[in-house]
């Protein structure tokens, strides 16, 4: 069920020292509801971490409101905060001896005694997580011994038994191998949808973001916020906008990002399906445009997929067996 | 599993330090046989007046101060470790100890050039200014150090700040040692070497009773501490209040070193390498485990340091900072050695 979770009201963040103020964003405009999973992209230094250390409230807001829950968020005291607030950051704590279980369980420290005593439920509650992220096999080991993403994991399920409805994570990916990548992103999709938490990250993996999540914030060149569905901002050109440097190309059809390849030369090639594409995208990588009414005396004809490609010019023809030898031999037919 | 082996370690730590204790006061330059230190101790039988001497007017009270010093300056030395999230962060490294020692080196060699008083003869009250001075010493440094904290943010500056407030103390001290006559030097260089003999009489009860307050007290900062494992930002968000709670950890460490230093002169390493062993032993950073571990541990170790330095034959000869220095030295290196080996096998 999605629920307004965090108004943000004209907000200006940035950092206040004895001589000066400096502004990184102002006049910022936006809801974060819960059940959703909201990805704040942005070019480094653009201030991502201090939006979001702002909205954690680590460092104050310089003009503005932030309402959690509907309460302004510095009426709240330290104690308020951490049940409603949890926090996964970059930062990589080097804990020695001390167990992944023993570090999930200090997340009930909003809740337990004066020793920081787990009580009953605190166990159950714990035991719970563990099982919800699937990480019952970690529990038992030294948190020095995991890997990135197990940690992240770990770090993940401390920040869950926290139990506050709003977690923030500032880029919970970085650091990590692909498929740790997916994984910790859905895995926090999944949890926005089955726990209905209200999931706000930063991330710069723009291809996991632009498919997993759900709302997308994005901070552009002249730190103005946009903010809308990843479709919704493909449509209304921003994210083409904002990415369009070289090198990079936001292709509308699939709503997603490629890499630019420039191409100076022209073949006609013929064909259809999956092998068709893989020709293609082996000549562009070469930079040679391959398309179907090019009007070039070379000429490719792809086949079906067990069959040779071949490969023609004025009546000169030979056949490949892999695209591996069509790019050894393409040169001698153009 | 690894729970069910804290009772035994417990025990057995324990019992080491009856042991030492019960060793301390039987061993030395005259043997007194274990049965006669028994009955002394409890006031039954007739023993020789020399040996209730013995042990009540020398041995007693410097195992007594053994006891509470290794337990209060390892509890020091695990606050500041913890605090700083640095493994060499000991007592000496906010410039307590050398607090003191420029307290003690401002009274006994001022009073001598400028007061033309010999502190060091002057018998009960020499020693009771020096503690008062040593005392003041640590506490004018942790006023500073209190004062820096709630300045700056980072806990690294503040330990660099600890660092350079030490070395400031040291090279005043050099300066005041130059325009000192040999025999306040003298004097001073002894206080430095540190010793748990020092305390006499009815001072060791004082000691003893402070301690016995203190080092409860500082047992309130468990949970305060094991979220600072965590880094500040994860403690905070934890509902910590990061500032009270840092404060609070520096008042703490530096009341028990000030006391400590105060006492029995600037003890090194055993601040250092106990909470390293205690992790160690008990595989575990849960400082509900480490503090009473770091208690017991420190009290069995500084037992077992005097009784080395007083062993027959080195009696008066071994100062006790070699001790504990040729012992804890070892430690803090065992430890980071096994430790590099951890991090190779992750």
């Amino acid at each position: 069920m999605k629920k307004k979770t965090i108004t943000v009201e004209d907000l200006s963040i940035g950092y206040i020292t004895k001589r000066s103020r400096k502004i990184v964003a102002e006049h910022i405009q936006a809801d974060i509801f819960s059940g959703e999973l909201t990805c704040l992209l942005g070019s480094n230094g653009i201030g991502k971490s201090t939006l979001l250390r702002t909205l954690s409230a680590f460092q104050p807001k310089l003009a503005g409101s932030i309402h959690l829950l509907g309460k302004e968020i510095s009426e709240y005291s330290e104690k308020e905060l951490a049940r409603l607030v949890s926090v996964v950051l970059t930062e990589k704590t080097s804990i020695l001896n001390m167990t992944a279980y023993e570090l999930i369980s200090l997340g009930r420290s909003p809740y337990t005694d004066f020793w920081g005593t787990l009580a009953e439920d605190d166990r159950a509650i714990i035991d719970r997580i563990i099982s919800l992220i699937k990480i019952e096999n970690l529990a038992p080991r030294m948190v020095n011994t995991l890997s990135d993403g197990e940690r992240q994991k770990v770090m993940i399920s401390k920040a869950l038994v926290q139990e506050a409805p709003i977690i923030l994570l500032d880029e919970p990916t970085a650091f990590l191998d692909f498929p740790s990548k997916v994984e910790i992103m859905q895995l926090l999709h999944r949890l926005s949808r089955e726990v209905n938490k209200t999931i706000f990250l930063s991330t710069h993996d723009l291809e996991l973001a632009l498919q997993i999540a759900d709302k997308i914030w994005l901070i552009d060149k002249d730190t103005r916020l946009h903010i809308g569905t990843p479709e919704d901002l493909a449509l209304s050109g921003v994210l083409s906008n904002f990415f369009a440097q070289k090198g990079i190309i936001f292709d509308m059809e699939t709503g997603l990002f490629r890499v630019a390849n420039r191409f100076n030369r022209e073949i006609r090639v013929t064909g259809h399906g999956r092998k068709y594409a893989m020709v293609r995208k082996a000549l562009l990588r070469n930079e040679i445009l391959a398309s179907r009414n090019a009007e070039t005396p070379s000429y490719i004809d792809v086949g079906d997929l067990h069959s040779p490609i071949l490969i023609g010019q004025n009546g000169q023809e030979t056949r490949v067996s892999t695209i591996e030898e069509l790019l050894d031999r393409i040169e001698d037919f153009l | 599993m690894k729970q069910r082996r804290y009772p035994l370690l417990f025990i057995t730590i324990g019992a080491s330090i009856v042991v030492f204790f019960l060793m301390n006061l039987t061993i030395g330059t005259i043997a007194i046989p274990p049965s006669s230190v028994w009955n002394i101790l409890w006031g039954i039988g007739d023993e020789a007046p020399v040996w209730q001497n013995i042990i009540w007017k020398s041995r007693f009270p410097q195992t007594l101060t053994a006891l509470f010093a290794g337990a209060g300056l390892s509890i020091s030395g695990l606050q500041m470790q913890t605090l700083f999230r640095n493994p060499l962060a000991g007592p000496a490294e906010l410039g307590i100890s050398s607090g003191a020692s420029l307290g003690v080196a401002l009274i006994i060699l001022l009073s001598g050039s400028v007061g033309g008083v010999a502190l060091s003869k002057a018998g009960f009250y020499g020693e009771l200014s020096i503690s008062i001075a040593a005392i003041i010493g640590a506490m004018a440094v942790m006023f500073v150090i209190i004062l820096i904290a709630q300045r700056v943010k980072g806990n690294v500056v503040l330990l660099i700040m600890g660092v350079m407030i030490g070395y400031i103390a040291t090279a005043i001290i050099g300066v005041l040692k130059f325009f000192s006559n040999d025999e306040d030097v003298r004097a001073y260089v002894i206080w430095g070497l540190g010793s748990f003999s020092k305390v006499s009489g009815d001072q060791v009860y004082t000691f003893a009773i402070l301690m016995t307050a203190l080092i409860p007290l500082s047992f309130f900062l468990m949970k305060s501490l094991n979220l600072m494992l965590l880094g500040e930002n994860y403690a905070r968000n934890l509902g910590l209040n990061i500032r009270r709670a840092r404060l609070l950890t520096i008042l703490s460490a530096c009341i028990l070193t000030a006391i400590v230093t105060a006492y029995c002169g600037p003890i090194i390493f055993l601040g250092l390498a106990v909470p390293h062993l205690c992790r160690t032993i008990f595989q575990s950073s849960d400082h509900r485990v480490l503090m009473p571990a770091s208690t017991m541990v420190g009290a069995s170790l500084a037992l077992f340091c005097n009784l080395i330095a007083r062993m027959p034959g080195f009696e008066g000869a071994l100062p006790i900072n070699s001790v504990t220095a040729l012992i804890g030295a070892p430690i803090v290196i065992f430890v980071l050695l096994n430790k590099r080996k951890n991090e190779l096998n992750e």
